[in-house]
């Protein structure tokens, strides 16, 4: 029959469009929100910065809101894998560290061949030369320090560099002397002959990295795009990132949530605005955003030092007195309070993250117990006077920089106080801090910001004599053991990764006993992203001055995006592995230089955006003053 | 009907001099909870833990708690105490300086009048705030350094009203008198001069108090304070920095009470001048 | 013979240049006198004392005092501020990129301040009764408010709580207006800020005029005028106004350098792109140009300032004529 059929057929033509339908929507929907999510090409990403850098030299000063810029713009010798800490190629595809029979050391590196700098030129070992010989030791302070062991930097051909080093520095194992840290390479054809300090490319720099320098309107946002050239080829995906320069912490929070930016990471946000975001999330308000917590990769904690000195407070040279100051700080309740429990209050003197994990010491600080604390303070001699006070101490803080250390404080002095130490609290800002405590050792105690990662130098810069200068970020306690000292130096001229570690280890057994201060907290990292980016916003090896590779942003992609090109990654597959060392004569080496030929191709410039000129304001007031002279004029003269 | 006359003209002595009254009332309520702010308050000031943090008012925290969980009530009070202190003792250093400073000037006229005008001219330019922000953050932020950098930076306007004062007084024929008979200097300011000078200048005191408490709780919230006193700018600059974290009460309570006393010493201040003038009543 | 009102202008421009100077010596040893030291921020988290000579000797903060004083203040008199420490760039540009902003909210809020409250101000004067004792205690409480708690309560109640403007900033962040919108956003974001400066502003000016009014009003030459039977609003916008102005116009003047330093307090709670924002910030790193090239700044917009108004005292008032 006629129907049967017809609804036969219906039937089978409604069921076939249902299976299309259902499939097509499966992958398209599996295209965007899959679990294998494709790269896809296009998209702007907005960063949130909180002020802008004093400039954007390639090779420049370790700072952090310098390096969310520089990262994308440059390249360096090479990089560091997040988890391991091992070296990852850069712009050296492979390297050998090899010791001299006479004690030291080389380091050779092979370049890559295809790279070239965003104005055309090729980059060669010559840019790797200048940028360490020159540019680096005027801005850079570990490149500066780094001099001190080295002689002489060599390039045999246009992609081969030698570091020649008078010893066996082991330091150089960690980054931020060969990369990891910023410490990118300049081209030394825009710098050669120029004043390096004054010269125009420290603000419009011109790097080997996945994008390029288009804008920077002083004061607004600094406006990267998509380096079509980059010798990693089919990267990277985004067209361009901006960094908008947004100074207030409740600003940027009201910008993540409106959407106006799409990713912060750590400066620009306070604890309290993110935990305020994040509240916000959990409702439902805000199913854009993600924000997330990790412990500071580097190894940031809080550390309440104390004045070792010989003219320090007397009661701080007692073992028992600081061993009591330690058991009366509830450090879960600072983390709690301050820092809404998303740090770790520390028991061992290291944090657990993967900078500091592999030098976790066996003896750990005290537990909190107010009433040993008690007991160990009368032991030592200092009881209680009438008003309940043992003695008195200060407490210096930087409260410029470190704003929230008001409220640790509070809570230190709270603790103390029910030990019957009265605490007095002073708050100066940075450059004061820094005088004062750094330089005049003129305090009794004072919380440190300290990094402790990676590797061994900090333990050396801050807790041991060599530390004992009246400088910025030394040891202002004037903590010595000798003990402790021997183990560390040590460790520094070793360059076999696992027994640097084991003489570390034991170094930080000695200085937990000792007690030199109290380790109070890590510190978090806080970074906010717009979930419609991809999660290669990945937490970096460094933090805060001592640099941060804290995103490949070339491989950042905007989810949402349809996939148009095809990806054809031809990414060279990443050798990791460790420095091989290798004892041999030294082969004589010639240096040769040559000028490469010139490519050039036009630096696009943008013009800026319409700000409210300064014509238009000083229209406006002369109008105003016109019109107030006029109006007196004529009252004048009506009177007349 | 005796009766009811008596009323309304008491009533009329209330109104003409309201502002005085008004202006006595608050300074003292204020000044009464500061001396009293040990038995009117059950929790220690600046400390934190009190109760859980970020809560609204409730009966045990009749203002809520701030973002340690300190009980702000107990905070608003001793701060109370804190902006009294630094308040009227800035204005005393501020009154004794300018009025030094505007007698010289005023008597001996000529060189010193000039060189000291010129240095009040100074002081006019460079903002005092600025200049207090300054200092105060120099000589290190406790409550003693702040005190100063206010009083040393608000006595322009009192040395040019003494000045003014001392000038007019001058011309009076018994201060000649005073100096034809031979009446040393310093004999005629202290006994002669500035009996007449200072009465009309006193109640300025109350006005440049009301003027640097204003300062303090700037500085305070700028983050200038000593933390280890409580302050109400202080708590102002608290409430700013956690602002994203909706806790009104942590703005609220500490900006009522500062208003209260600035009101509270501008009426004075205001009342006396009244009082002292009747021809300089603004009737109302 | 020069008239005497060119003499006193004449003269008020000698006393401005020296005062002018005498403020940048004073600024200058106050500032270079603080504890801290810009060298250990520059140099970075450094220990090589060799790394931290040559900064130093880079900003030229290796020479003695006096010689930096008379080094700087050559180059002011060449118009050249100096380089800030901190950020690469003159510290003229620096300035002069922010000084718009802070212009634009210090200027409307003082013009907004100005008509309402010499509006007010006569206002009261003029009817006295209910409306004076309304617009008295208003404006009592006015300057009694301090104005930052003001601008944090509006802050919560119309930003945060109604929403009905922006939390902050001069412009919105990403979409980048052109034309007249982008006048229409700024002026958007102008409206919490202005009122927060104007309000208090508002108070005193109206304090100012109604008792400058008061007391012109009892004077003869007003008298005279409503005995010849002039209609009340003639006597007092043709004849009081215009003595009563005098004070009212000095007072504005003098008061800028208080706006200006409320400005920088208001900048900072609504996070507005102006100089008080460079001020702070510049106070807490030790950046010695930029804060020396704001006092400057500062100084020279007062000076000018009380300069005009000298000019319009000696305009209106045929007494110093006469000098």
């Amino acid at each position: 029959m006629r129907t049967s059929i017809s609804n036969k057929k219906f039937l089978i033509t409604l069921i076939s469009i249902t299976v299309i339908l259902i499939l097509s929507l499966e992958t398209s929907y599996y295209l965007v929100y899959g679990e294998t999510v494709q790269p896809r090409y296009g998209g702007v990403l907005v960063v949130g910065i909180p002020s802008e850098p004093p400039n954007l030299v390639l090779t420049g000063a370790p700072t952090w809101v310098y390096y969310q810029v520089v990262t994308p713009i440059c390249n360096s010798l090479i990089d560091f894998d997040p988890n391991t800490l091992e070296w990852v190629p850069d712009l050296a595809e492979s390297w050998n560290i090899t010791v001299t029979p006479d004690g030291k050391m080389l380091v050779i590196f092979h370049l890559i061949k295809n790279a070239m700098w965003h104005d055309g030129y090729p980059f060669t070992s010559a840019d790797v030369k200048y940028s360490y010989e020159v540019i680096g030791p005027k801005f850079n302070s570990f490149i500066a320090g780094m001099w001190k062991y080295l002689e002489g930097i060599e390039t045999p051909d246009n992609y081969t560099v030698i570091f020649k080093f008078n010893t066996t520095w082991g330091l150089i194992l960690y980054p931020g002397y060969f990369g990891g840290a910023g410490t990118c390479i300049s081209p030394k054809h825009l710098y050669e002959g120029t004043d390096i300090v004054n010269n125009p490319y420290n603000l419009k720099p011109v790097g080997t990295g996945p994008f390029k320098f288009a804008e920077w309107v002083k004061g607004q946002y600094i406006k990267l795009v998509r380096n079509d050239h980059y010798w990693k080829k089919g990267l990277p995906y985004l067209d361009a990132i901006i960094f908008k320069i947004i100074p207030s912490s409740s600003a940027m929070a009201l910008a993540l949530q409106k959407g106006e930016i799409d990713f912060v990471w750590n400066y620009g946000l306070t604890m309290s605005d993110a935990v305020a975001l994040e509240k916000m999330i959990k409702e439902g308000k805000l199913p854009n955003l993600k924000v997330w917590f990790f412990p500071s990769p580097g190894g940031s904690i809080d550390f309440l030092g104390f004045n070792l000195h010989p003219d320090g407070p007397a009661p701080l040279k007692d073992v028992r007195v600081r061993k009591a100051i330690a058991m009366a700080i509830n450090r879960t309740a600072i983390a709690e309070l301050v820092y809404y429990g998303k740090v770790e209050p520390l028991s061992k003197i290291v944090p657990n993250v993967p900078a500091t994990a592999m030098f976790m010491p066996t003896a750990k600080q005290p537990d909190y117990n107010p009433d040993e604390a008690n007991k160990l303070l009368d032991e030592a001699g200092y009881k209680r006077g009438p008003d309940g006070i043992r003695f008195r101490l200060r407490l210096t803080i930087d409260a410029t920089s470190y704003p929230w250390y008001v409220q640790e404080a509070q809570l230190i002095r709270d603790f103390l106080k029910q030990v019957g130490i009265d605490v007095q609290i002073i708050t100066l800002d940075t450059a004061a801090w820094h005088q004062t405590v750094f330089r005049n050792w003129d305090f009794d105690m004072s919380i440190f910001p300290f990094v402790e990662g990676p590797g061994p130098a900090y333990f050396i810069q801050y807790f041991t004599k060599r530390g004992i200068v009246r400088a910025s970020w030394s040891n202002a306690m004037g903590f010595d053991d000798p003990r402790a000292d021997e183990y560390l130096f040590a460790a520094e001229k070793e360059i076999n990764k696992t027994k640097q570690i084991e003489l570390v280890k034991k170094a930080l057994d000695i200085i937990t006993e000792d007690q030199p201060g109290v380790w109070l907290v890590s510190r978090t990292f806080i970074a906010a992203l717009n979930t419609a980016f991809s999660d290669e916003l990945q937490p970096g090896v460094w933090e805060n001055g001592w640099g941060t590779a804290y995103m490949r942003p070339e491989k950042i992609f905007l989810k949402t995006l349809p996939v148009t090109t095809p990806i054809t990654t031809t990414t060279p597959t990443p050798t990791t592995t460790s420095p091989t060392i290798t004892v041999s004569t030294p082969t004589p080496t010639t240096t040769t230089t040559s000028t490469p030929p010139k490519i050039t191709t036009p630096v696009p410039t943008t013009p800026a955006a319409p700000t409210l000129s300064t014509e238009a304001i000083i229209a406006i007031g002369v109008v105003i003053l016109v019109v107030i002279i006029g109006a007196s004029l004529y009252l004048v003269r009506r009177r007349k | 009907m005796k009766r009811g006359i008596l009323i309304i003209e008491k009533l009329k002595i209330i109104k003409s001099n309201i502002r005085l009254l008004l202006g006595v009332i608050i300074i003292s309520v204020i000044v009464s909870l500061g001396l009293l702010a040990s038995y009117i308050t059950w929790y220690q000031p600046l400390m934190a833990m009190e109760g859980p943090p970020y809560q609204p008012p409730s009966l045990q925290h009749p203002f809520g708690t701030d973002d340690l969980g300190g009980d702000i009530y107990t905070n608003v009070i001793y701060g109370i105490r804190t902006s009294l202190f630094v308040g009227v003792l800035s204005a005393v250093i501020a009154m004794v300086i300018g009025i030094m400073i505007g007698t010289l000037a005023g008597y001996y006229g000529g060189f010193i009048d000039d060189l000291l005008m010129r240095i009040v001219d100074m002081a006019f330019i460079i903002p005092q705030f600025l200049l207090a922000l300054l200092i105060a953050t120099i000589l290190g932020p406790n409550i003693y350094n702040i005190t100063l950098a206010i009083g040393v930076t608000s006595w322009p306007g009192i040395a040019r009203m003494t000045r003014a004062m001392i000038l007019s007084i001058k011309q009076l024929t018994f201060i000649e008198a005073a100096r034809v008979i031979g009446l040393s200097d310093t004999r005629i300011i202290f006994s002669e001069l500035l009996p007449n000078a200072l009465p009309p200048i006193i109640p300025y005191i109350a006005l440049q108090a009301s003027s640097n408490v204003l300062v303090e709780a700037g500085l305070g919230f700028l983050g200038v304070s000593d933390p280890n006193v409580p302050s109400l700018g202080m708590l102002l600059n608290d409430a700013q920095q956690h602002i994203l974290m909706n806790a009104w009460w942590m703005s609220l309570f500490p900006g009522i009470f500062l208003s209260l006393m600035i009101l509270g010493f501008n009426l004075l201040g205001d009342g006396l001048i009244e009082y002292m003038n009747p021809r300089l009543r603004r009737a109302s | 013979m020069v008239s005497g009102f060119k003499m006193f202008i004449i003269r008020r421009i000698i006393l401005y240049t020296a005062l002018f100077f005498s403020v940048i010596i004073v600024t200058f040893l106050l500032i270079h006198l603080a504890p801290g030291d810009p060298t250990y921020i520059l140099a970075g988290q450094v220990t090589d004392p060799e790394f931290i000579k040559a900064v130093r000797h880079r900003f030229g903060l290796d020479k003695p005092l006096y010689e930096q004083l008379i080094i700087y203040i050559e180059n002011v008199l060449r118009g050249d501020l100096g380089y800030s420490y901190f950020r690469s760039e003159p510290v003229t540009k620096l300035i002069l990129e922010r000084l718009p902003a802070t212009f634009l909210l210090v200027l409307t809020s003082m013009f907004i301040a100005s008509l309402i409250g010499v509006l007010l101000g006569t206002l009261a004067a003029a009817k006295r009764g209910v409306v004076d004792s309304i617009i008295s205690i208003l404006s009592l409480l006015g300057i009694s408010i301090p104005y930052f708690w003001l601008g944090q309560l509006m802050l919560i109640i119309f930003s945060m709580d109604l929403g009905w403007f922006p939390t902050g900033g001069m412009i919105s962040l990403t979409t980048t207006y052109t034309g007249i919108y982008y006048y229409l956003d700024v002026l958007y974001h102008l409206v919490l800020p202005a009122t927060t400066l104007a309000i208090f502003n508002i108070a005193y000016i109206t304090r100012v005029t109604r008792g400058s009014v008061l007391e012109t009003m009892s004077q003869d030459f007003i008298i005279t005028a409503r005995a010849k039977g002039l209609p009340e609003r003639r006597v007092i916008f043709r004849h009081a106004l215009r003595n009563a102005l005098i004070p009212v116009v000095t007072f504005i003047g003098f008061n800028t350098g208080v706006l200006l330093v409320g400005a920088i307090v208001t900048e900072t709670i609504f996070a507005w792109p102006g100089m008080g924002s460079l001020l702070y910030s510049s106070l807490q790193l030790r950046d010695y140009p930029v804060l020396l090239g704001i006092f400057i700044y500062g100084a020279l917009i007062v000076i000018t300032i009380n300069l005009i108004v000298d000019i319009l005292y000696g305009l209106l008032d045929p007494r110093i004529k006469r000098e």
